[in-house]
């Protein structure tokens, strides 16, 4: 079941869902509320000429944080702006932290927006479910797929957010209900 | 619920930093914002499984690996808390 503007509205004042800072009226749709881009972004470097490198996630020890900080730059946005150009990926954030405290009983969707994604422009790829417990700002895959640079500018809607509201509370929010007992013996 | 987590570095965004969960198989690394740590510990749910001295929890999100739950010492998860939050 996914929550109206007017649902949300009323679990922020609940503090159900918590987005720092709130967004003004005119970020919510009937039932999405946009969230925009943080100056930040993370930027793959250009590998030199002839050399050629992979990712391989499966190797023993293969920690995504760690590469992304070795493969990539930070980089400010200025004012100015700064053109994505067709095919690229960067890492960025929305500006706004959300918080989905557990009982809420609310998770999310982060979702582009159509009039960004008909230019070609992606936030995110494959990752779009934000659980309940979740609380930061919402990092974003942002490709561009169309044929022509894509401007991006700090502050701008980038994403939005899908509220649903789960069915039944999830095992994790029982209170102790595993606490001091013991597991089944495990069926071979 | 908060379990014990160790702070082993800054995330790629200052809102982030990365923090180290002693689990059942080994270490695992996640990103959270730096508001969730509080005196070394991260607020998680409560456990949804338990094995001997292991409790399965949910963390607030999927680690380096890829796991959202994992198996971590029943003493590293904060007593006291549970106990103020039954209260």
């Amino acid at each position: 079941m996914i929550l109206t503007d007017r649902e949300i509205k009323n679990s922020l004042a609940a503090g159900l869902i918590i987005i720092d800072p709130v967004p003004p009226d005119d970020a919510f749709s009937s039932t999405t509320v946009d969230l925009t881009l943080d100056p930040i972004l993370r930027i793959f470097k250009e590998l030199a000429p002839g050399l050629s490198a992979s990712i391989d996630p499966g190797l023993p020890g293969y920690k995504a944080k760690d590469l992304l900080a070795a493969v990539t730059d930070s980089f400010v946005i200025p004012s100015s702006g700064f053109d994505l150009v067709p095919g690229k990926l960067v890492l960025g954030w929305t500006s706004e932290r959300l918080e989905l405290p557990q009982r809420g009983r609310v998770a999310a969707r982060v979702e582009g927006k159509s009039g960004l994604a008909r230019v070609g422009l992606a936030i995110h790829c494959t990752a779009p479910i934000i659980h309940s417990g979740f609380e930061g700002t919402i990092q974003l895959e942002i490709v561009n797929h169309g044929p022509m640079p894509i401007k991006l500018r700090p502050g701008i809607p980038i994403c939005q957010l899908c509220f649903e509201q789960t069915m039944g509370m999830p095992d994790n929010s029982y209170k102790g209900q595993f606490l001091g007992q013991t597991a089944a013996p495990n069926k071979a | 619920m908060r379990l014990k987590v160790e702070k082993v570095g800054e995330g790629l965004h200052p809102s982030e930093v990365v923090v180290a969960v002693p689990t059942k198989n080994g270490t695992e690394e996640l990103v959270i914002h730096p508001r969730s740590l509080n005196g070394g510990r991260l607020p998680i749910g409560w456990p949804v499984g338990s094995d001997g001295d292991y409790r399965l929890v949910e963390l607030p999100r999927q680690t380096s690996r890829g796991s959202r739950r994992v198996w971590v010492d029943k003493k590293n998860l904060d007593e006291e808390s549970v106990a103020k939050e039954t209260a």
